[in-house]
């Protein structure tokens, strides 16, 4: 498959093959895929480039799954460096960057697979959360921790969504999907949930009118095969339900787990990986740079390769921290809005839905 | 706007890669570094194939026959530092020229100041390469275009990149916008980046090799006594 013939492709519109992701994947020159991913990037969103305020919530790392690419669960509550936060303990949280004037509109959840905490801890944690800040958007729970929700407390997962629905939940992260593919995911994840279950989850939340993100982690184990049938996976499930809202490429980090032997993705692989993601998933609407895994720099650069949303102003980001990440901890709105206008985009406030904009008034910059 | 910006940061790259793959055959080259500071010791692996004097320190240490007395083979000079410049090469030693950059500076300023360089090179043509370095923060997009921007306008000369000023990950996106050599602390083993490590920018060879090769170029590592081995 040449170049050329993919670009043909994208400029007419045409979805891509898993020979086409793969030679995008192969091709030489960074800088050719990075332009053809620009032009679909363009196509959809001009120079528009999308943020929020967040905030993130971890309220526990105890986790029985035991992954080897994670660097942020503790196996029992006793481990040193183990916790679990009180629901009150999570609300204030919150309320701390409530009090502190942030105007945050996003609670993003994610946390360990604790088998010891009863089902009613995460209702009254949405509840509570809620209660404080009704009109705030939560996005919580990967599709592993929903799928091991319904494992745990024997309910079919279309129940727990509905009751976590009705205690607050808006909309699911994209967390949890590493590669979908069973080698893979018996080499680094074998306690998770399945590829198959992962996309089911998703299904469901999608069928029932929530929406939710998509990612992928690369750089353990798989091969560039299996990175494009992920994506082939994700476009397949997008084109059935139209749920996800955005597609987030997550380097793998290599400090403090037990794949630490491996060598972390480079910037020229992961700018790579934007590009072929916005290819590839033509039908998912967003790609984002999260700044948090890429790094300010990439992460900004990335915003030419494909990316249209630089996340949010993420404060209390701790499971790639945990894994060597060097970016800093939180954001202002103005420093992104000051780092996406450097690189010769126009800063775009966001909701969580991508329902609500404000175009950042460049007077507000830093 | 759009498609003006696509040409600019597309078009420059491309341009600036092709000038660097035309002046080094796809080659591109690291070499580990260690830094005399002030107090006169050496920060940085004693078997450091680079041994720098920043032009900034030199007063401290002595002055630069003091400095190549101890050991020091590399100087990292101003842009209006001709004299010195030629000083250093005299010496024997190898003369790398710093390229300031700053975030939301004008364009025409910058436009001077590579001009200003271009003059310099034309007068001093053993000075071996620049160092473009950021002032202030640097951010991935100002800087991979003005690497850009240095690469074309010193074609025939080594654009390095310092890894402790910009870090590994910008360190080799500016593999793919003109510049062609790495330089930064190689370690034997990296310390995981954790408490006082948490920041630091050292990395290992197979990193460099691998940094150099995943950005499409053949790495090659500068050794003792200005030898290059392709690897």
């Amino acid at each position: 498959m040449t170049f050329s013939v993919v670009a043909d492709k994208v400029h007419t519109g045409t979805p891509l093959s898993l020979a086409d992701g793969l030679a995008l994947y192969r091709h030489p020159n960074l800088m050719e895929v990075g332009s053809l991913a620009n032009v679909v990037r363009e196509r959809h969103h001009a120079d528009r480039t999308y943020f929020n305020r967040n905030l993130h919530i971890n309220p526990t790392n105890v986790c029985t799954a035991a992954c080897k690419l994670c660097s942020f669960s503790r196996r029992d509550a006793q481990a040193p460096g183990a916790f679990v936060l009180t629901v009150e303990q999570a609300v204030d949280k919150l309320r701390a960057r409530i009090d502190a004037g942030d105007k945050v509109t996003e609670v993003h959840i994610v946390g360990g697979l604790h088998d010891g905490l009863p089902f009613d801890y995460f209702t009254r944690l949405l509840s509570g959360l809620k209660a404080l800040a009704p009109g705030i958007t939560i996005k919580a729970f990967s599709a592993v921790e929903i799928f091991f929700f319904h494992r745990c407390y024997g309910m079919p997962v279309e129940e727990i969504l509905l009751r976590l629905r009705a205690a607050g939940l808006d909309s699911l992260p994209g967390g949890g999907a590493e590669i979908l593919s069973p080698r893979v995911r018996e080499a680094i994840c074998p306690n998770k949930c399945g590829a198959d279950e992962w996309l089911e989850v998703h299904r469901v939340a999608h069928h029932l009118g929530m929406k939710s993100n998509c990612t992928m982690l690369f750089g353990t184990v798989e091969t560039l095969d299996e990175r494009v049938e992920h994506l082939l996976n994700l476009r397949a499930l997008q084109a059935e339900t139209g749920g996800f809202l955005a597609f987030i490429p997550l380097p793998f980090h290599p400090e403090n787990n037990a794949l630490g032997d491996r060598p972390a993705p480079t910037a020229a692989e992961i700018l790579r990986t934007c590009a072929v993601a916005r290819l590839m998933l033509d039908n998912v609407p967003h790609i984002k740079a999260y700044w948090v895994s890429l790094g300010l720099a990439t992460a900004q650069t990335a915003l030419w390769f494909g990316a249209d949303d630089f996340d949010g102003t993420v404060s209390e980001e701790k499971i790639y921290h945990q894994a060597g990440a060097l970016s800093p901890q939180s954001l202002s709105p103005e420093a992104i809005a000051a780092m996406v206008r450097a690189a010769g985009r126009s800063p775009v406030e966001r909701d969580t839905l991508y329902a609500q904009f404000s175009l950042v008034d460049k007077r507000e910059a830093v | 706007m759009n498609a003006e910006n696509d040409a600019d940061i597309f078009g420059l790259g491309r341009a600036a890669l092709a000038a660097s793959h035309s002046a080094f055959a796809g080659k591109a080259f690291f070499v580990g570094s260690r830094l005399l500071q002030p107090d006169s010791t050496w920060l940085g692996p004693s078997d450091a194939v680079a041994a720098i004097v920043e032009e900034d320190d030199l007063v401290k240490v002595g002055g630069l026959s003091a400095a190549r007395y101890a050991g020091a083979n590399t100087l990292l000079c101003q842009l209006t530092s001709g004299g010195l410049a030629r000083e250093a090469i005299g010496l024997g030693m190898r003369c790398l020229v710093r390229v300031p950059y700053a975030a939301g500076e004008s364009p025409s300023l910058r436009s001077q100041r590579l001009e200003q360089l271009a003059a310099l090179l034309r007068q001093i043509s053993s000075i071996d390469g620049i160092v473009p370095t950021p002032t202030g923060e640097a951010l991935g997009l100002d800087t991979v275009q003005f690497v850009a921007a240095c690469r074309l306008a010193s074609v025939a000369f080594h654009v390095v990149v310092d890894l402790e000023r910009l870090g590994h990950k910008l360190g080799q996106l500016c593999l793919s916008f003109g510049a062609d050599e790495l330089l930064g602390s190689i370690v034997n083993q990296r310390a995981l980046r954790l408490g006082a490590h948490a920041s630091s920018n050292a990395i290992t060879r197979d990193e460099a090799v691998l940094l150099v090769r995943a950005a499409g170029f053949v790495p090659c590592e500068r050794l003792a006594e200005g030898r290059v081995q392709a690897l």
